[in-house]
C-alpha cells in the first residue's frame, strides 16, 4: 500500500498552497462517504491525545470501538504528531518569572517601560502556546519565509577537510537571505495582538532592519529603523531596501555610530511611542522577556536540525554576535550532553582591545541597554570600542541565557579573525556553490578546523545564518579589487 | 532659585569649566545641583546630554575623577548624583556610597535601576548608614502597581518626568502629568520635582504650579555648547524671578 504512488500523491498535495485551491481538491477527490469519516477520524484521534476512554469515545462519535482502538494503536505510534497539544521546549536554564538567567538578564530600563514590558511578557506568554497563534506563525514561516530551510550535506567540503561529515543548515534560504526574519514574524505577530501600529528596530548590517521593514510591509505597520552612520556606510545597500520597502531609516550619528548607538537611538524612541509602537528587538538580548521570547522564535532552527538529520549531530557550531542564531540552533539540544555547542565570536583584526568584538575571555560583568551580561568595557565601565569584517558580530555584549550557558560551560566559545572568515566565505564558495554571509563565515572557519579532529563518522553542523549577497562590497574589496574599483567608477558616471 | 535643580555632566564642557559653571549656578542661588558621572551609554537622556557625555568622557572623566570635581567645587547648596547603575555597579556600590557621601552629595538618582533588581536592594543596604537619599524616577503612563511600592518607602523627594521618552523636547504641563502629580500628592508626601522639557523661565513658573522643584537640564547644556559656560549661566539667571 505505502509504495511510491502514495508518496508521490503525498507530496503533490502538500505542494498546494493556497486554502481555496486545496479545498477544491479535497472535496474533489474525496467521495461523500470520505467527507464524514475523514472529519470523524481526527475528532477520534483528538479525544484519544487528550486521554478519553474508548468506550466514550466510540459511544460520542457513534463509532464501533475497534475502530478507536486501532485509531490508539496509530496514535501510540506518532503517526499523529500534528494533533498534539504543541508543548513549548523547556530547556535549561530557563528564564524564572523575574526574567533572569542564573545571574543574568533582568529588566534594567526606566519605569516609563517596565509596565510595557510586563504587558508584551504576559502577552507572549500566553501566546506562545495558543494552537492559533502558533499555526498564523507557522502558516508565515512554510509559505513566506520559504521554510524549512534546507540542511544540506556537504559532501565536497567533508571530503576536502576529510573528517567528520559536515552538514550546513542553511538560514541564508530564509526570505531576506538570514534567520533574522524567524523572530521578526514572531514579534510582528505578537504587536499585532497587543493592537500595535507601528514596528520599530535597530540595526547593524541591516539585516534585522531589512527583516523588519519586510515584515511590516507584509503585516501592515508603520517602520522606523535606526542605524549606525557608520554601519550606514558600510552597508548602503541594505539601506536602499529598507526605504524601498516603507521604512524610515534614521542614521546615527554620535557614540561610535554603530549597532550599540543603534540600540539607544530605538529604545529612546521606544520610551516615547510605547503605546503604538512595538520595538522589534534583533537578537536574543534587551530587557525581559526578549531574550526568551526571540529565542523561542529562534528555536525553529534546532528543531529543524533535529527533524533533517534524524538524529542529534555531535557537534553544532554558530557565529555569535548578540547570539540569536546561535541560540537558535543550539537550544534544542541544550540537554544533549553529547551534542559539543560552539559559539564563534568575531576576532576582528587582533586580540588588542578595540580590534575585536570577542566577549571570552575578557568581557566583565555589566548591565548595559537593559539587561545584565558579560560586556566589552573600558576601564571605567563604558562601552569599548569594537571591530570586526562583520557588521552583525561587531557588538559589546552577548544575550543573557547565553552568558549563562559560557558559566556554566555548555557553550564554548572560540574565535575566528577577519582574515579566516574571508578565507571561509571563499573555501564555501568554491567548495559547496554556497556563499554565507560573513558573520556565518566565521562559523565555518572553526567548524571545519573541528571537523577536521573529528573522525570520519561524526556529524557537525554548522549553521549559516546568512547568505552573502549583502558583503558584496566588502568581498569586492578583498577578492576583486581593482576589477571592483573600474567598476564603480564606470557605475559613477552613469549618475552624472 | 531655590525651588530649582539644574543639571550639569561632570566634566563638561571641561572639569575646569564645570566647576565654574557649578559656582556660578550656586552663586544665582540655584537649590539644588544634579551631577551627571558620564556613561557611554545613557539611554534615558536625549542627544544633547548624550553627546556632553561624550565629551565629558573624551576629557578622560571617570566614575572617581567625578568625585574629586564635586569635592573640588565645595559647594553649599545640595548636590545629587546622578548616573546608570552600570557606572555605580563597576565602581563598586560599597566604594561608590561612601564617596557620594564624602564628596558632600545627599543622595542618588538611578533611572535605569528597578526596585526589583539585586542591586537595587544592594544599593538601599549600602545608603542607608550613610544617609543617601534615592530619588525615584517616575513617569506619565508608568503601571500603578508599581508606582504605589515606590511611594510606599516614603521618599523625600520623587523626580518626575514630564513627558515620555527622554530629555530635551518641549515642555507641557499634560493633562497625564497633572494626573501623575495629583495621584502621587494624594499618596505621600513626597517633594516633587519635574523635569524633561524646561527650558525657560515661563516652563519653570508652569512646572512649579503643579510641583515643588522645576529641573533644568538639556536648555543650560544647550547655551554651553553653543557660547560657553557664561552663557549657560545667563539662561540660569532668567529662570528665576
Amino acid at each position: 500500500m505505502k509504495g511510491k504512488s502514495f508518496k508521490d500523491f503525498v507530496e503533490f498535495v502538500y505542494s498546494i498552497r493556497g486554502f481555496e485551491d486545496f479545498f477544491d481538491f479535497m472535496d474533489g477527490i474525496t467521495s461523500d462517504k470520505d467527507k464524514e469519516n475523514l472529519p470523524k477520524r481526527v475528532e477520534i484521534v483528538k479525544k484519544l491525545l487528550s486521554g478519553e476512554n474508548h468506550h466514550m469515545i466510540a459511544e460520542d462519535l457513534g463509532v464501533g470501538v475497534a475502530t478507536v482502538t486501532k485509531g490508539s494503536k496509530l496514535v501510540a505510534k506518532d503517526y499523529f504528531k500534528v494533533l498534539k497539544e504543541p508543548e513549548m521546549p523547556k530547556p535549561k536554564p530557563e528564564a524564572s518569572k523575574s526574567g533572569y538567567f542564573g545571574k543574568y538578564g533582568g529588566r534594567y530600563v526606566p519605569e516609563m517601560l517596565q509596565g510595557e514590558l510586563e504587558k508584551l511578557a504576559r502577552t507572549y506568554d500566553s501566546l506562545k502556546n495558543s494552537r492559533a497563534f502558533l499555526a498564523e506563525l507557522e502558516d508565515l514561516q512554510k509559505h513566506y519565509n520559504n521554510r524549512p530551510t534546507p540542511l544540506t550535506y556537504a559532501k565536497n567540503l567533508s571530503e576536502h577537510v576529510g573528517g567528520a561529515r559536515i552538514y550546513l543548515k542553511n538560514e541564508g534560504m530564509n526570505h531576506t537571505g538570514a534567520h533574522k526574519i524567524n523572530h521578526c514574524l514572531g514579534q510582528a505577530l505578537v504587536a499585532k495582538k497587543m493592537g500595535k501600529k507601528r514596528l520599530i528596530a535597530e540595526t547593524g548590517a541591516g539585516q534585522h532592519g531589512v527583516a523588519t521593514a519586510t515584515v511590516a510591509a507584509k503585516l501592515g505597520f508603520a517602520c522606523t529603523i535606526y542605524m549606525g552612520q557608520v554601519d550606514i556606510d558600510r552597508q548602503r545597500p541594505n539601506v536602499v531596501l529598507m526605504e524601498l520597502l516603507g521604512a524610515e531609516v534614521i542614521p546615527i550619528k554620535y557614540g561610535s555610530k554603530t549597532l550599540k548607538d543603534a540600540v539607544s537611538g530605538a529604545i529612546r524612541d521606544w520610551l516615547a511611542t510605547s503605546d503604538d509602537t512595538h520595538y522589534v528587538i534583533g537578537s536574543c538580548l534587551g530587557p525581559d522577556p526578549y531574550p526568551r521570547m526571540n529565542r523561542d522564535f529562534q528555536s525553529v532552527i534546532s528543531r529543524e536540525i533535529r527533524h533533517q538529520l534524524g538524529s542529534s549531530p555531535d557537534a553544532i557550531v554558530a557565529c555569535v554576535g548578540g547570539g540569536s542564531n546561535a541560540l537558535g540552533a543550539f537550544h534544542g539540544f541544550l540537554n544533549d550532553k553529547n551534542v559539543r555547542l560552539v559559539g564563534v565570536e568575531a576576532g576582528g583584526k587582533s586580540n588588542k582591545s578595540g580590534q575585536h568584538a570577542a566577549r571570552f575571555p575578557g568581557a566583565e560583568l555589566g548591565i548595559m541597554e537593559g539587561y545584565k551580561s558579560y560586556f566589552l568595557q573600558d576601564k571605567d565601565g563604558n562601552s569599548a570600542a569594537t571591530h570586526s569584517v562583520a557588521a552583525g558580530l561587531d557588538y559589546i555584549g552577548i544575550g543573557p541565557e547565553l552568558a549563562e550557558l559560557a558559566d556554566t560551560g555548555r557553550v564554548e566559545f572560540v574565535r575566528a579573525s577577519d582574515k579566516q572568515a574571508l578565507a571561509a566565505v571563499e573555501l564555501l564558495a568554491k567548495k559547496e556553490g554556497i556563499i554565507p554571509a560573513l558573520e556565518s563565515a566565521h562559523a565555518v572557519s572553526e567548524g571545519i578546523k573541528l571537523a577536521k579532529d573529528m573522525k570520519q563518522d561524526k556529524k557537525i553542523v554548522i549553521n549559516i545564518s546568512g547568505r552573502g549577497d549583502k558583503d558584496l562590497f566588502t568581498l569586492a574589496k578583498h577578492f576583486a579589487r581593482d576589477d571592483f574599483k573600474k567598476f564603480l567608477n564606470q557605475e559613477l558616471k552613469t549618475y552624472e | 532659585m531655590k525651588n530649582i535643580m539644574t543639571h550639569v555632566v561632570a566634566g563638561y564642557p571641561s572639569a575646569d569649566e564645570c566647576i565654574e559653571l557649578m559656582l556660578g549656578m550656586q552663586k544665582l542661588g540655584v537649590g539644588i545641583i544634579e551631577v551627571q558621572i558620564p556613561f557611554s551609554d545613557p539611554i534615558a537622556d536625549g542627544e544633547t546630554i548624550m553627546k556632553a557625555n561624550d565629551i565629558a568622557l573624551g576629557g578622560g572623566m571617570t566614575t572617581a575623577a567625578s568625585f574629586e570635581l564635586i569635592q573640588k567645587a565645595n559647594l553649599d547648596c545640595d548636590v545629587y548624583l546622578m548616573s546608570y547603575i552600570q557606572k555605580v555597579r563597576h565602581y563598586g556600590f560599597e566604594k561608590f556610597c561612601d564617596r557620594t557621601s564624602t564628596c558632600g552629595a545627599k543622595g542618588l538618582i538611578i533611572p535605569d535601576l528597578p526596585y526589583d533588581s539585586p542591586e537595587y536592594t544592594e544599593l538601599v543596604k549600602r545608603t542607608q548608614g550613610l544617609n543617601l537619599r534615592l530619588i525615584p524616577v517616575l513617569s506619565p503612563g508608568m503601571e500603578e502597581k508599581r508606582l504605589n511600592t515606590i511611594l510606599e518607602e516614603s521618599p523625600l523627594y520623587v523626580y518626575v518626568t514630564s513627558q515620555r521618552g527622554i530629555t530635551g523636547n518641549s515642555y507641557n504641563n499634560t493633562r497625564e502629568l497633572h494626573q501623575l502629580v495629583a495621584y502621587i500628592k494624594h499618596r505621600s508626601s513626597a517633594q516633587i520635582m519635574i523635569g524633561f522639557g524646561i527650558s525657560s523661565r515661563h516652563d519653570v513658573e508652569e512646572a512649579l504650579r503643579i510641583g515643588d522643584i522645576a529641573i533644568v537640564g538639556s536648555a543650560i547644556i544647550r547655551e554651553v555648547e553653543k557660547s560657553g559656560v557664561k552663557t549657560g549661566l545667563k539662561l540660569v539667571k532668567n529662570l528665576g524671578s
